[in-house]
Parts: C-alpha cells; structure tokens; sequence
C-alpha cells in the first residue's frame, strides 16, 4: 500500500515537472502572450500574397506583425522587432529597438510591420523566413498600491508554397466572389 | 525484511520530495530575480529623488540668501526647467527684482520640485483624466521610466488645459517626440508605394499606434477599411516635440 503510495507520488511528481515544461515550451514557441492581466504581446503571420489582377496573378509577399497592448490601468515601455527574408532580400521593422525602449501612459496599442514584396516575377514563390519579438511591461499603482506585469511573444515563421491557398482558375477577384482566395489572402483588384 | 523494504521506499520518498522541493526553490529565485533587481532599482531611484529633494530645498534657501547679483545675472542655470512661470524682466528695478526674486524663492520653496530637473511640477486640473504619475507613483518606479512619464504627463496637462479632453494616454520614445493618444484616433505610417503592372498603386500601413481603445479595428486600418468614427493622423509628423511645446506660449494646437 505504502509502495504504491509512493509510486503514485513519484510518476505524479515526473507528470508535474513534464506538464510545467510543456506550459513553458508552448509559450516560448506561441504567438501570442496571455492578455488575462490586460496586458499582451503577439506575434504574426500576415497576409502572403498579393494578388494584382483579376487572374489570379500574384507577387509573393512574406509578412510578420508585432503587436503590444496595455489597456487603460497600465503606464509602462515596451520594445520589440520582426524580420522577414527572402532570396537576397531581407525586410526589418522595430518598436523601440537597440536604442532603447517606448514608454507609455494610460495603456497602449503599437504594431509594426516587416515585409517584402517580390515583384522581379508573378506567379513565383520565394522561399524565406521570418522572426518576430516584442516585450511590454506595465505598471498600475495608487499610493498605496504597486503593480506591476510582463508579456513577452515571439515566433518563428518559414515562408515556402505561399501561393497553394490561392484558389486556381475561381474567375475574377471581386467582392461578389468573396471565395475565389483564400480568406488570408490580400485580393488586390476591382 | 518488510520493515527494511518500507524503510527504503521512505527515505526515497524523501530524497525525491526533497530533491523537488530545492527545485522549486531554484526555480522560484530564478522566476523573481528580475523583480528582485527591479526593486533595488526603485529603491535607487527613490533615494536620488530624496537626495535631489533636499539639494533643490537647501539650493531654494540659498537663493534667498544671496543679493541682487542673482537676479540681474545673465547667466542661464545649469539645467533649465521646463517651466512656463514669467521671469523677472531686466527692466526691473534692482531693489524691486530683489524682492521679486526673494518672494519668489521663498513661494517655490514649498512647492514640490521634480527631480528630474524640470522644475516644479504643475498645478493639476481638477478634471484631469488621470493621476500624474508624481502622484501615482510617490516612491517612483522601475528603471528609468519616471522621468518619460513625467515629461509625458506635463505634456498631457498642457494639453488638457488647453481643451483636449478626449486625451486617453501618450507613449514617447526614440525619436524624442510624445504621442498624445486620443479616443478612437490612430497615428499610421505608410510602407514604401507599389506600383503593380495594372497601374493600381499598393502602399501597405507599416506601423499603427494609439490608445488601447482602437485595439478593435487594427485589422480594419491596416486592411484600408478603416471605420468612420476612426481618425488617423500622420505618425511621422503628429508627434510633439516635449521641450519645445512645454516652452511656447499658450495656443489651441500644439
């Protein structure tokens, strides 16, 4: 009875230590902070192609997004960056950055944008990758109160057959054929 | 020989709980090291702003005790404040500047002092939307963020005083600039124009930035389908150059 007892207690201690890790790694590799304390950064795919006519012809596009918010309670800084590559190319965008940090009042909403558009050829897809962080720290306080919370997010992202979503030979790209692309898809036509 | 074999379990038990328990102890001083170094920093903090209280006190009584030389001298402080009180014109009698100066001295020396060198800190509107954070923080805050909040808020109060009330925050950063955030008012930041082989013209929104309370439509914005009630200023030329502002004569727009 004991042993089993102390069983227990050991494959429940090895299933904690495993699940605490697992909670870590899910957060280190998501996209998306936890915004329960009002406070979240987040990290994005975008739209990955652009389609400049009604047939269906596309440039290539790889998009990340960065993302901080803080609502009204907070006052704070935050600082973040994303990058995209492709052949030669590369793209970079920063809240904040090497130089130093954003400070903020009264909660915040900053994003930014790295992308590239390859407009050598239609119709290609461009191999590449992308990278995106961003950290926002808060603090909330009266005079007799002290607060203060972290959100940090970043992801990795690969760019390879963006345009297999693209809907093949739907007709025009119009607002009356809404299904012809891919939701994610960016339509650019009449 | 049962007694040995429970025996064993036992003080395995307790190796293994043990073993458990000093690592989550480690974990626990490795998950609050930073809080750890961010009060030490506050504390810091706190003890400059006292250390700079007391100069600005004895600095003040100085003041009063000196003659009329500081009134008439030329000479610019060492670090102007931001201040927007009149100064005693050089036209000015030296019997009457001397007093000016001395009453003035003995007015502020009451009057709480930024330590961050810009003067004392203005009256605040009795409707104003927040705290200042002088105020909200009394024993500062972390790292080096209490003199952007402050510069941010005097900011805001000017502004405020001079009718925006629809004023929900400000962020300032690099570029030396404070961003007042209106109620549902973006600042956006246009990409580098496409011209694609149809003739149509893409120029994708590279930054967007505001109050949280435009969190909502963010994709709408950068989508170009921004809402009717949304207004969107120019990111590279809205921002509000904190010294400059704070310095210039009350007028309706910054």
């Amino acid at each position: 009875m004991i042993r089993n007892m102390f069983l227990c207690i050991i494959v429940l201690t090895f299933c904690l230590f495993a699940a605490n890790n697992l909670t870590i790694a899910i957060n280190e590799i998501g996209s998306e902070s936890n915004a329960d304390m009002g406070m979240a950064a987040v990290v994005e795919r975008g739209t990955w192609v652009v389609l400049f006519n009604n047939f269906q012809e596309f440039y290539d596009q790889h998009h990340v997004e960065i993302y901080v918010w803080a609502d009204v309670q907070y006052d704070g800084s935050y600082i973040g960056e994303c990058y995209v590559t492709g052949g030669d190319e590369r793209s970079e965008s920063t809240l904040g950055g090497p130089e130093g940090v954003i400070y903020y009042l009264g909660g915040v909403l900053d994003g930014t944008v790295a992308n590239l558009i390859f407009r050598d050829q239609p119709n290609v897809n461009v191999p590449g990758e992308g990278y995106g962080w961003c950290r926002i720290r808060g603090v909330t306080g009266t005079l007799t109160t002290y607060r203060q919370h972290e959100e940090e997010a970043s992801a990795q992202f690969y760019f390879n057959g963006d345009s297999s979503d693209i809907t093949p030979n739907c007709g025009a790209c119009t607002d009356a054929n809404p299904d012809c692309v891919n939701a994610n898809n960016r339509h650019y036509g009449p | 020989m049962t007694y040995r074999f429970y025996a064993r379990w036992i003080i395995g038990g307790i190796v293994v709980l043990l073993i458990v328990a000093g690592a989550c102890y480690l974990w626990y001083q490795h998950d609050i090291a930073p809080y750890k170094q961010e009060a030490a920093e506050a504390e810091k903090l706190l003890r400059q702003s006292e250390k700079s209280k007391k100069v600005s006190k004895i600095d003040n009584k100085a003041k009063q005790a000196t003659d009329v030389t500081a009134a008439d001298s030329d000479t610019p402080p060492a670090e102007k404040p931001i201040t927007e009180t009149t100064s005693v014109t050089d036209k000015t009698e030296p019997t009457q500047a001397q007093t000016a100066a001395s009453a003035e001295s003995a007015e502020t020396a009451d009057v709480p002092v930024s330590p961050h060198g810009f003067g004392p800190y203005p009256e605040v509107p009795a409707d104003y939307f927040r705290q200042p954070s002088w105020l909200k923080y009394p024993n500062g805050v972390s790292g080096d963020a209490a003199g952007p909040f402050e510069i941010m808020d005097r900011v805001l109060i000017k502004l405020w005083n001079q009718g925006h009330k629809n004023i929900t925050g400000a962020s300032f950063g690099l570029d030396g600039k404070v961003y007042p955030h209106y109620a549902n008012t973006a600042y956006v930041s246009y990409g580098e124009k496409i011209i694609l082989p149809d003739g149509n013209v893409y120029q994708p929104i590279k930054r967007i930035k505001g109050g949280p309370d435009i969190t909502p439509f963010v994709k709408q914005i950068r989508n170009g389908n921004t809402p009717a009630h949304i207004k969107l200023l120019d990111y590279d030329s809205a921002g509000i150059d904190p010294y400059t502002f704070l310095k210039k004569e009350d007028q309706n727009d910054p």
